[in-house]
């Protein structure tokens, strides 16, 4: 679950998206998309294969011309024709961009170099990089000798060496073993809280509700809704539920829990109590007090909120991975 | 970009063979095969004089020294025919020369006098008859074997000398009886004369020294081979560079360089600089290493050095646009080597200075790598300077020019995303 954390409000984003358009052909990549991120946020671009997401990213890293639109890093304008903005961002593009004949350390030096970064500051760039992926221990060996998960955490680290203020990721996690996946997540999440702020783009949706405090969802190449993840699933209308177990006694239970201030509905299933309630975290010491004031013996509690496949489902009508 | 770019090529353990090991190996493997150095018996010729005398033994010597065979083919005597052909059934010599055994008599030289004396009035009377051929035998394993041609020539140059003795011997004897025209006798002992003049004038060496340029020195031809050699690879592995590029695109790092703060053409620029620059310290290397190792010398040093830089950049601007066009990795090193291998075979890489026969010099003039070997074969082989070399600088720098933008202009397009 994401970690609750202040995020900046001072009205200067990072990144700026307003109104990007790009076509390739006659099919629109991008069709009007906007969008902002303010430092230290994190914010989710989720959608399937095709929707748009890489165009977006690649627009906003000015690796790709955009037919119209606007896109400021740090209140400087991104271009194709200037290029300091982007001394701002670090990229991660979805393949891993390394030169597998070199050793993590020598990939480093080598965009790092590009980046203005020398001597001792690089040097300790690429230590402290190295030891947030948790590659030092491997700095000196090849690219090409490390597993799938490390090359992906190397390509983190290249992107991350110059200390950005916006740190892009293009699903950084495909194709990923699970423990370098949450290895992945945890740095991510970890650079987010130092304030960092963070475009992370996946079709994991797990992984949007996990890392992301805003989530843009895109189809088609458009944003078809934006917020957090309880925004979303409020423009959805659908209810929190809380499952509770009472030892024997569910049906007691799930009168009490009836009785409750803001409880739309309570369904017995078997030996369970589920009860469908908005913003079901504020309401949990509420209905444990009125469990144990009737004394009835809570064995087991969970919060089961709607999640963002469900309202991607709801705004596109199709599955995440289609 | 060029640097660092540079640095991350001569890591490639391919880039190195290409560029550094391939080209030395080649062009000292070519150099010692067309050359003379270090390779003694590459071609191993037996030889036998039937019943043999001080005669015909000093006649084949002063053919065998008139020949100065170089020290890939060594000349090894045998007592008899069966010997010969033995040696060439075991392979322990690769072609034989039969000398026939009455060289140096009296009636071997009388026999060749009279046909030397009809040669000698049909020059002047125009008759149509020739002497018989004094019959030497070559026998070999194959009729179009190399060391049966050696043994050919060889057979041939002894032959010579005998008719060079002839010759001096009919001359001197015409002169005598035109001067004792009025006489109604000669000498009784003419023939003997006759037979002591052709053996003299056949054994005397002649009174001019073949002068050998250094083509055909171990030394020198390898002075030619070198930057022959290091023009095919230069090819090959500008190739290299320019596919390693477009697996760049796939691979990712250059949308990562993309996203980097420097300007898209510094990239394009760096990319392409970094592949000359390897280009040339391979070719410089390559120099200085046949230089030192080889004693080679490629020639006028100014000349050498405008042509490397000149024939680099006209090898580079082609092989990195032809790669440039492929779409895949896989289409980029199939157009680098196919090209790569025809341009070299047209142009004449493989073949020794002058071997070509004219239609295909006339082709590989059509190639730079034709011209450059022109350039590179008057500089070590021909001993001219600068000036000799400016109309193929001329012509390299043009392909080099019209390659380079269009290089620049493609490559351009693939770091675009």
């Amino acid at each position: 679950m994401k970690i609750d954390k202040a995020v900046g409000t001072s009205g200067l984003a990072v990144l700026e998206c307003s109104h990007l358009v790009k076509s390739f052909g006659s099919r629109k990549a991008v069709n009007d998309i906007s969008f902002q991120i303010d430092p230290g946020e994190c914010y989710g671009m989720l959608g399937p294969n095709g929707a748009g997401k890489t165009t977006t990213i690649s627009i906003a890293c000015g690796l790709l011309q955009k037919d119209s639109g606007l896109v400021k890093v740090n209140g400087k304008e991104l271009n194709h024709k200037s290029i300091l903005p982007k001394r701002d961002i670090g990229y991660v593009p979805q393949d891993l961009a390394l030169y597998p004949e070199l050793s993590a350390s020598d990939n480093l030096r080598f965009f790092g170099r590009l980046y203005g970064l020398s001597g001792r500051e690089l040097e300790g760039r690429i230590n402290e990089t190295l030891e947030t992926v948790g590659l030092i221990d491997r700095r000196d060996d090849r690219i090409e000798s490390f597993s799938g998960g490390m090359k992906r955490r190397a390509n983190i680290a290249a992107g991350l060496l110059h200390k950005p203020s916006l740190l892009v990721l293009d699903e950084p996690t495909v194709g990923v073993d699970p423990q370098s996946r949450n290895a992945i997540l945890e740095a991510v999440q970890l650079l987010s809280n130092e304030g960092m702020a963070v475009l992370y783009t996946t079709h994991y949706m797990e992984e949007a509700e996990r890392l992301c405090d805003r989530v843009g969802i895109i189809d088609k190449g458009q944003i078809v809704a934006e917020g957090t993840r309880r925004e979303l699933v409020e423009q959805l209308g659908s209810l929190d539920r809380i499952r509770i177990s009472v030892s024997g006694m569910h049906r007691e239970g799930a009168e009490v829990l009836r009785k409750l201030d803001g409880v739309q509905e309570v369904i017995e299933i078997g030996d369970e109590i589920e009860v469908l309630i908005p913003q079901a975290r504020l309401k949990l010491p509420s209905v444990i007090e009125a469990l144990v004031e009737n004394h009835l013996p809570l064995t087991s509690l969970e919060v089961v909120e709607p999640n963002l496949e469900a309202v991607f489902l709801a705004l596109t009508g199709r599955e995440l991975r289609d | 970009m060029t640097w660092l770019d540079f640095k991350r090529r001569i890591r490639d353990k391919s880039a190195i063979i290409t560029s550094f090991i391939a080209p030395f190996v080649l062009a000292s493997i070519l150099g010692l095969a067309f050359g003379n150095a270090q390779t003694a018996g590459l071609v191993r010729v037996g030889i036998v004089i039937t019943n043999p005398n001080a005669t015909s033994i000093s006649i084949v010597n002063s053919g065998l020294a008139e020949a100065a065979l170089p020290a890939y083919i060594t000349v090894k005597r045998f007592n008899s025919v069966s010997q010969i052909n033995s040696g060439i059934s075991n392979h322990t010599i690769d072609a034989g020369i039969i000398v026939p055994g009455d060289l140096g008599s009296k009636s071997s030289f009388t026999n060749l006098l009279k046909n030397i004396k009809n040669l000698y009035s049909t020059l002047f009377v125009q008759s149509s008859k020739l002497p018989d051929k004094y019959s030497i035998a070559v026998i070999s394993s194959g009729s179009s074997s190399i060391p049966n041609q050696v043994a050919k020539g060889i057979a041939a140059t002894i032959d010579s000398r005998i008719y060079t003795g002839l010759l001096v011997a009919a001359t001197t004897e015409a002169t005598s009886v035109n001067q004792t025209k009025s006489a109604t006798t000669t000498t009784a002992n003419s023939s003997n004369d006759f037979l002591s003049l052709s053996v003299q004038g056949a054994v005397t060496p002649l009174p001019f020294t073949l002068k050998s340029s250094d083509f055909g020195s171990g030394k020198n031809i390898i002075g030619y081979f070198a930057p022959s050699m290091a023009i095919v690879f230069l090819f090959i592995g500008a190739g290299m560079g320019a596919r390693g590029i477009v697996a760049e695109r796939s691979s990712g790092t250059l949308t990562r360089l993309a996203a980097a703060p420097v300007k898209s053409g510094a990239v394009v620029v760096g990319k392409i600089l970094s592949i000359l620059v390897l280009s040339l310290v391979s070719v410089f290397l390559l120099w200085g290493e046949t230089a030192v190792i080889f004693g080679a010398s490629w020639g006028n040093p100014l000349g050498v050095a405008l042509l490397i830089v000149a024939t680099t950049l006209a090898m580079c601007g082609l092989s990195i646009f032809l790669t440039s066009l492929a779409k895949t990795e896989q289409q980029a090193f199939s157009a680098s080597a196919i090209v790569g291998f025809a341009l070299a075979l047209l142009g004449g890489n493989f073949f020794p200075p002058g071997s070509l026969p004219p239609w295909m010099q006339t082709i590989s003039l059509m190639t730079p790598n034709g011209w450059a070997l022109v350039g590179f074969g008057r500089l070590s082989q021909e001993g001219l300077g600068l000036s000799g070399v400016l109309g193929p600088i001329e012509v390299l720098g043009t392909i080099a020019l019209i390659f380079g933008i269009a290089s620049l202009l493609r490559i351009g397009r693939v770091v675009e995303l």
